[in-house]
């Protein structure tokens, strides 16, 4: 088995080395986390262990500046592809590409975060609301396949295999406990779904460049995953639950001291439903990017993305400058998206002809700081 | 020296991915403190949780007014008439031995030696049943051959049924090696078994009819060898048999009358009232036998004070109750407790904790008026029943409720705060509160807390903290609650008085999330 893989490998390889002589590739590798109130000290704690601080969860409520927390990451790796050779004579050429991805977002009220990570008690008299608060994740690959035109416009219809997806969401909520502290009241309505194993679906992949040797700028619009998985096995845990009391009983009907002794625990207000076939859209993204030159080697750069479960656009402007014959770099500053402002910087080195690198981090100085609230890495390679 | 170190950094690398995969996989739990304060009990003290438990026996239960009626009416004691109720053990024994000597004779599968009708007859019993059904009971029997042969024992009670079905034994002995006999022995349970005692003819009395039959089985090819000294013995012990319900004619027995009997617990309902004047307060006799009884009390004492009545050591007739309906019509016999003599409630000054009764009934004083269809269920026997009502109003001294609570221990890492109780009181009167929390572990002190809950309309609730940490948590203790109350005067209670216990706890408490 060992050596029928081995030679099956090789033979790919070959075929792909004869092929690529005839294809222009670029390929891209990627990785972010970003936040606008965990830092990196307070996630680390999270995920690896050890005991928070009380400074660390207060940083965190300021950070949050009484707006949702959120965090949010994104990782994985794409080869676009376009055949150099026309397609039935026509001015097209086709093109695909191939996609791993991995997304999650988390998002929550300042005051699920406070109740969570620092108690109820310094909520007393107040209503705090959990609406909105959020947990999903998914992993998907995907290939697909298109005709690019003229000015790299393309249109891909690739097919999707998500491999993982989870989705935890409070649709309403609240809790309360008095200043006497004498009522206490808690209403969640919300679900926790999974997908039991891998899902299908198909997605479409769109590119439209204004590139116009007259005009002075450029605009570039970008569309990615935008389509749907059927999930054949879905489980989702359902709760739709008021507690609202001044305090238990010891004995006697309702919520009492003895019944909740008793009880099962969350299983009585918890309801499990099973569905088969679960539609959901993809988290497709839109990049729009404008840019204008300030001088012949120089220019300046507005992006805009949304989608990819981002809970508020991410917007990106930034000066570049070649230097030399072979380098370019920008400096560049971020907003929106899981996190608040931040600066970025890339670099691009190219082999005329041949191939470039490029180099883009988001918040350079997140990384090795305890502070930050991410850090963010792009590296593409493009043949040429 | 080159090829030695290139296969140690091969072997070397599974294991240091191993060690930066296991570091990477290695997680401390993650702890973090939080603030927490919420409240837990909303409970409270209305009359009907004071007075819930103060009789295991009756119905206990306050109308509101003005003032509010403390109701109790229940039995205090049930009246037992062993004689009725127990049935004496019975031995039944049968054995056939052949009318010859010598021997051996054939005797062919299917013969019957033995068949008999005859009433077994219950020794030791005065009455005259001739019916009943029992609550337990049971036949140990033990069947004996010494045939050289298959012998074949039936014994039916067609009287005696279990379930609609008639109780029969029957049993196949294999044949005997001419020096022991062959044996076998059993238990037919009787519980819930009706029993007719009217015999064989259906006429008679304290008697089963039976139906014995011994032979040869006929489904077993051999032929017995018969010794004019063989024999076969069957032995039917009824024991232990408790009666549920029986008629016939009960006689005329005279069965002492003895009741010792808690009323009101002192522990749940404590006294304190200064006047207890009760607008009703009877003593009731229910006689639920379909029987005449002529009762006689020669005594009655309340919490060991005798006390005089004018139906004192005068019997007195009690006809028979009625069974004609579904359910029993009692026969009532009651004497009014407010003319005791001296006054019973002055006396007292609290609620009636035990009452003490002696005397003696006859049944049956004026013989078989009935023509032998007493009867009696003694799933509902005579009682000693009191009817109580009281006015809640007067002066109060030290009134006091008792309440305790077990409490589990609660494992809650880090925890350090305090509960807080809270005692808002609805009487007209002040409650003083006291309160022990009292640990299993040793090594923890007892919490002794107190507080004056301000009699109603008051201005604000008492209010006590305790310290608790995780330790304290920890142990498995005891809360004991006492509260108190004293008037200025005579107070009138309306019924809806309550005092309201609230427990919230406030403190810092550790998370730990792995």
């Amino acid at each position: 088995m060992k050596g029928w893989m081995a030679y099956a490998f090789m033979a790919f390889t070959c075929v792909l080395h004869a092929q690529l002589d005839s294809l222009t590739w670029d390929a891209t590798a990627w990785g972010q986390h970003r936040s606008n109130a965990l830092s990196h000290e307070l996630g680390r704690l999270l995920v690896r262990g050890g005991h928070i601080d009380r400074s660390l969860i207060d940083a965190a409520r300021l950070a949050h500046e009484g707006e949702m927390g959120a965090f949010g990451y994104t990782s994985g790796v794409a080869v676009n592809w376009r055949i150099l050779g026309p397609w039935k004579e026509s001015n097209a050429h086709v093109c695909g590409s191939f996609q791993f991805k991995s997304l999650g977002d988390v998002r929550w009220t300042p005051e699920l975060f406070d109740l969570a990570f620092a108690g109820n008690a310094g909520h007393l008299g107040r209503w705090d609301v959990l609406d909105g608060s959020r947990v999903r994740s998914g992993t998907w690959l995907q290939a697909a396949i298109g005709l690019e035109g003229a000015n790299q416009n393309r249109i891909e219809l690739g097919l999707v295999y998500r491999m993982q997806s989870t989705d935890a969401r409070i649709r309403n909520g609240h809790f309360y406990v008095s200043e006497e502290l004498d009522f206490v009241t808690g209403y969640v309505r919300g679900h926790v779904g999974w997908a039991e194993g891998g899902s299908w679906g198909l997605a479409t992949n769109a590119e439209w460049h204004f590139l116009r040797a007259e005009a002075p700028f450029a605009f570039h619009m970008r569309l990615q995953n935008f389509g749907f998985v059927v999930s054949p096995d879905w489980t989702e845990l359902q709760v739709d639950t008021l507690v609202e009391t001044t305090g238990l009983t010891w004995t006697g009907p309702g919520l009492s001291v003895e019944s909740i002794a008793q009880s099962a625990g969350a299983s009585e207000v918890l309801s499990t439903a099973n569905q088969r076939f679960r539609f959901a859209l993809m988290p497709f993204r839109i990049d729009a990017s404008f840019e204008y030159p300030l001088g012949p080697r120089s220019g300046w750069d507005v992006q805009t993305q949304i989608g990819d479960w981002m809970p508020v656009p991410r917007a990106v402007t930034g000066y570049r400058r070649a230097i030399g014959k072979q380098w370019q770099a920008g400096l560049q500053l971020v907003a929106g998206g899981w996190g608040r402002l931040r600066p970025a910087a890339w670099a691009r080195w190219r082999k005329p002809g041949e191939h470039a690198w490029m180099l883009f981090i988001e918040d350079p100085f997140g990384w090795g700081s305890k502070s930050a609230y991410g850090r963010g890495i792009t590296l593409r390679y493009q043949n040429l | 020296m080159k090829r030695s170190v290139t296969p140690r950094i091969q072997q070397g690398l599974p294991v240091l991915l191993l060690a930066v995969l296991a570091y990477g996989c290695t997680r401390e739990t993650t702890t973090w403190t939080v603030d927490v304060a919420l409240p837990l009990i909303d409970d409270g003290w209305s009359w009907v949780d004071v007075i819930e438990d103060a009789s295991e026996n009756g119905y206990v239960a306050v109308e509101e007014g003005s003032p509010a009626v403390l109701r109790f009416e229940g039995p205090v004691a049930d009246w037992e008439i062993p004689s009725l109720t127990e049935l004496p053990d019975t031995i039944v024994s049968q054995e056939l031995t052949p009318d010859f000597t010598g021997g051996p004779f054939p005797v062919p599968p299917g013969a019957v030696l033995l068949d008999t009708e005859e009433d077994i007859v219950f020794q030791g019993i005065d009455q005259q049943f001739s019916d009943l059904v029992l609550s337990a009971g049971r036949i140990d029997y033990l069947v004996e051959s010494s045939t050289n042969g298959y012998v074949e024992l039936q014994y039916s009670f067609p009287s005696v049924t279990v379930g609609g079905q008639p109780v029969e034994l029957k049993v196949v002995l294999p044949p005997s090696d001419g020096v022991a006999f062959q044996t076998e022995s059993g238990t037919i349970d009787l519980a819930g078994a009706r029993i007719d005692l009217t015999g064989v003819s259906g006429n008679e009395i304290n008697r089963i009819a039976s139906h014995l039959i011994i032979g040869t089985p006929a489904d077993i090819s051999d032929t017995a060898q018969v010794y004019g000294t063989d024999s076969i013995r069957v032995r039917m012990h009824f024991q232990d048999m408790f009666v549920e319900q029986v008629a016939g004619y009960f006689g005329q027995e005279t069965v002492a009358f003895e009741v010792d009997q808690d009323v009101f617990q002192p522990a749940d309902f404590p006294g304190g009232f200064l006047e207890i004047e009760p607008t009703r307060a009877l003593l009731q006799f229910r006689n639920t036998i379909a029987a005449d009884l002529r009762l006689q009390l020669d005594a009655l004492s309340v919490d060991g004070i005798a006390v005089g009545h004018p139906v004192l050591g005068v019997p007195q007739q009690i006809a028979r109750a009625d069974w004609s309906g579904t359910s029993v019509e009692p026969t009532v016999w009651e004497m009014d407790l407010l003319q005791t003599a001296p006054a019973l409630f002055d006396v007292l000054g609290y609620l009636p904790e035990a009452v003490s009764a002696s005397g003696e009934v006859l049944l049956n004083p004026l013989g078989d008026v009935s023509g032998g269809q007493d009867y009696f269920d003694t799933r509902q026997p005579p009682q000693l029943y009191l009817d109580f009502e009281w006015p809640l109003e007067g002066a109060i001294e030290n009134f006091r409720i008792v309440r305790s609570l077990a409490i589990e221990g609660t494992e809650l890492v880090g925890f350090d705060g305090e509960l807080i109780l809270r005692f808002t009181n609805g009487y007209p009167v002040d409650w003083a509160v006291t309160g022990t929390w009292d640990y299993e572990d040793p090594t923890l002190d007892a919490e002794v807390f107190s507080a004056v809950a301000a009699a109603f309309p008051m201005n604000e609730a008492a209010e006590v903290r305790i310290p608790i940490n995780e330790a304290r948590l920890a142990s498995p203790a005891t809360l004991t609650i006492e509260a108190a109350m004293t008037s200025d005067g005579p107070v009138q209670f309306t019924g809806v008085e309550r005092v309201r216990v609230q427990v919230a706890c406030q403190g810092t408490y550790q998370v730990r999330a792995r």
